[in-house]
């Protein structure tokens, strides 16, 4: 690509243009295999399976797939927590020519029904206890012909599998499947078909995930990445990270699989350079996942601002030996700079601060990992090699702006989509001439270092999850005693932001916050569900009516300053 | 500032309609209730910026009770059958600075790029330059594409400032 000021200031090594391989993520996954037969693929609990081990249980699963009638180009929706079965599902899928559907395990059945629909999945791979819970109720509303169950156990060494279902049964994880057509079993799939998966003509710019992110209207929409976008990515990433060694990696994975960040940055780059990979189904159990970076030596640790913190303020840190840790990217939210130098002196190791979108698969920036001196706190950092950014004005967005001035942050570069799935209006609307209008305002300044300083849409950002207000009002109005609701995001030190809703109630009507809350319980991922609730005898509204979240937000604001 | 005076007039849509433009009044409630019920959710965000699912008598009575000399709301009407009914409804507001007004147009899904949007606005532009009005302002969901092409259609010269997810529109009525 042409030179861009942002490029003298790329680590030694890191080219301005990766020269890719044309290879879709399953024949990467062979790749791999065939280079490092031998080395563990995953760990998980005293599991280990080595990439020979892994690409047969993937060649199996797209058998089974094939046998199951899903054709290239069919959907297959995986709804998983970071388990061994979420590796295999996902390869599996891809392998079989299908298009992966990521599906957050914390989905209540309003939001599975709209996901499953508008994808129309042909098959889900799901865990028992989300089958039970949350699926296999409103079965009739959804489009699968089969569904493909595993339990946390079946990857179980002995004797955790035997001691699992005493334990799980009191945590709801251990349930009780009823036999029903069409409802199959991952292990006994895996165990009578042959890994000999139907050849694919692969097509780079073919359909490779619908990867479902949060839309302002309220449902949520499926950005389109194709084979270039997420093998491009990884590759992306592995020019930058140039202190990454081939077949000697340990990949922690706590980011989970099913957003984009933990899909491409963990999944998928510890495939591309054959790196060990410990699966973590929950991220938020910190001494777990310490005892996991010392046990295996974990070597890189994608994550977000929120796990630092967590691991920095783990009591006695200090005395624990994390110093295996030498790459870690931050994502999702800004980066405190005291955090970043915090853990960098507890490991020894380089937290990068960068930057991504779902539609863009999603890394697009970061900041310089070995030249301290080039990492500039606060920053996003500098577009990834063959990636164009620019700021336009706000208005047209066919201005660019100069350096240091606010606009659009728009994207061109060959992790950027091809679409919202079936909405060729909102596609237009944020794709034009090849350039993704991210949304997100920012600048640049004169080095071409980026700078995010706010959104053009209603959003909160809590936990490192995009959530649109306007979702959570719709769940609300469907309250029997709620007359008017408006969600806002409330700085929170633990997740960035959080949820409040003030909620006027219809006349004559009481309801308490828990009740409120518990009720949201129902009909929201628990990321989604308000922590607080302000009941209120009006919402504040300008003179023709209209609801002003602004007002609302101001107040917080000012309740906090007072206090 | 004066009452504004807007004696009932018909117009013509391009496709033919007749439609009668005139002022809203306290009795409208009950058509105005009529033109809620074929909203679809989309237009109904739009227009409150909230979801609102339904409109109880206390609301009403915020919209067809008139701030004289401060608010103008105009009602598009069509025939059904013998009687006209309410099919949108356009009105504006005085701010603090008399020669501001917030404005809002809304139209039923069912006539809803017909221009019946655009007549409206016409009107409540040339009432408001009558009451010294020099600006419209409007606060508008980004994801309301139709407004933000309508506004573009119909020559205005607008400017838009990005608000905390919200888009501010001002359309200067001096040209």
């Amino acid at each position: 690509m042409e030179a861009r000021p942002w490029h003298r200031f790329y680590d030694e090594g890191v080219p301005a243009s990766v020269s890719y391989e044309d290879l879709t993520l399953p024949q990467i996954l062979d790749r791999t295999a065939q280079r490092f037969p031998d080395r563990t693929a995953l760990l998980f609990e005293g599991f280990r399976m080595t990439y020979r081990e892994l690409k047969e249980a993937v060649d199996r699963m797209a058998t089974a797939l094939a046998n199951l009638g899903v054709r290239p180009g069919d959907r297959v929706a995986i709804q998983l927590p970071n388990l061994p079965q979420a590796v295999i599902a996902y390869y599996g899928v891809l392998r079989s020519g299908a298009v992966a559907v990521m599906t957050n395990p914390m989905y209540v059945a309003r939001e599975i029904e709209h996901q499953f629909n508008d994808s129309n999945a042909k098959v889900a791979i799901l865990l028992d206890a989300l089958w039970m819970k949350t699926s296999r109720p409103i079965r009739d509303r959804l489009p699968c012909e089969h569904y493909i169950l595993t339990g946390i156990k079946d990857y179980l060494p002995f004797p955790k599998n035997f001691l699992f279902p005493l334990v799980g049964k009191k945590t709801g994880m251990v349930v009780t499947v009823p036999s029903e057509p069409g409802v199959l079993w991952f292990k006994d799939l895996l165990a009578r078909t042959p890994p000999a998966p139907p050849s694919v003509s692969w097509d780079m710019d073919g359909l490779c995930n619908l990867q479902y992110t949060g839309g302002t209207t309220g449902v949520s929409k499926g950005a389109m990445l194709t084979h270039r976008n997420l093998s491009y990515n990884i590759q992306q990433c592995r020019a930058w990270f140039t202190m990454v060694e081939e077949g000697r990696e340990v990949m922690l994975s706590a980011l989970p699989f099913f957003h984009s960040f933990g899909l491409t940055v963990c999944m998928n780059f510890a495939v591309l350079i054959g790196a060990a990979q410990v699966t973590v189904p929950n991220p938020r159990d910190i001494p777990k996942l310490i005892g996991l970076i010392q046990k295996y030596r974990a070597t890189l640790f994608p994550a977000v601002p929120t796990l630092f913190t967590a691991i920095n303020q783990f009591p006695g840190i200090e005395k624990i030996d994390i110093s295996s840790i030498k790459g870690c990217l931050s994502g999702s939210a800004p980066l405190p700079l005291e955090v970043m130098e915090r853990f960098e002196s507890l490991t020894g190791g380089a937290i990068t601060e960068g930057f991504g979108l779902t539609e863009t698969s999603p890394v697009t920036h970061a900041n310089p990992l070995i030249n301290k001196a080039h990492r500039k706190p606060g920053s996003i950092g500098l577009p990834f090699p063959d990636t164009d950014a620019r700021i336009v004005d706000l208005e047209e967005g066919t201005r660019e702006m100069p350096a240091g001035e606010d606009g659009e942050v728009v994207i061109h570069g060959p992790q950027v989509m091809k679409g919202y799935w079936n909405r060729p209006d909102e596609t237009a609307q944020v794709l034009r001439d090849g350039w993704l209008y991210t949304g997100d305002i920012g600048r640049m300044d004169e080095d071409g270092y980026f700078y995010i300083v706010g959104r053009k849409k209603e959003m909160i950002i809590a936990g490192g999850y995009n959530i649109y207000p306007r979702e959570i009002d719709e769940v609300l109005y469907e309250h029997p005693k709620v007359l008017e609701a408006a969600a806002i995001g409330v700085p929170d030190p633990r997740r960035g932001e959080t949820v409040k809703v003030f909620i006027v109630l219809k006349p004559g009507e009481t309801a308490t916050e828990d009740e409120i809350i518990e009720y949201c319980r129902s009909k929201l991922a628990a990321y989604k569900v308000p922590k607080i609730v302000e009941f209120r005898d009006e919402l504040p509204k300008s003179t023709v009516g209209k609801v002003l979240r602004r007002v609302l937000k101001e107040q917080e604001a000012a309740k906090a300053k007072g206090t | 500032m004066p009452r504004v005076d807007f004696p009932p007039r018909l117009a013509r849509l391009p496709d033919g309609t007749e439609v009668l433009f005139r002022l809203i009044g306290s009795e409208d409630g009950p058509l105005l209730l009529e033109l809620f019920g074929v909203l679809s959710p989309e237009s109904i965000y739009h227009r409150f910026l909230t979801p609102v699912k339904e409109v109880r008598s206390e609301h009403l009575q915020r919209f067809v009770e008139i701030d004289q000399g401060r608010e103008v709301a105009l009602a598009a009407c069509i025939r059904d059958g013998d009687r006209w009914r309410i099919a949108g409804v356009g009105r504006y507001h005085l701010g603090p600075d008399e020669d501001e007004a917030e404005v809002a147009i809304l139209v039923g899904d069912p006539w809803q790029c017909r221009g019946i949007g655009g007549l409206l606005l016409q009107s409540l532009g040339d009432l408001a330059r009558s009451q010294g009005v020099r600006r419209f302002t409007s606060t508008v969901d980004p994801g309301n594409l139709q407004l933000l092409k309508f506004a573009r259609f119909y020559g205005y010269r607008t400017a838009r400032r990005y608000e905390d997810g919200l888009i501010r529109l001002e359309t200067n009525l001096d040209e």
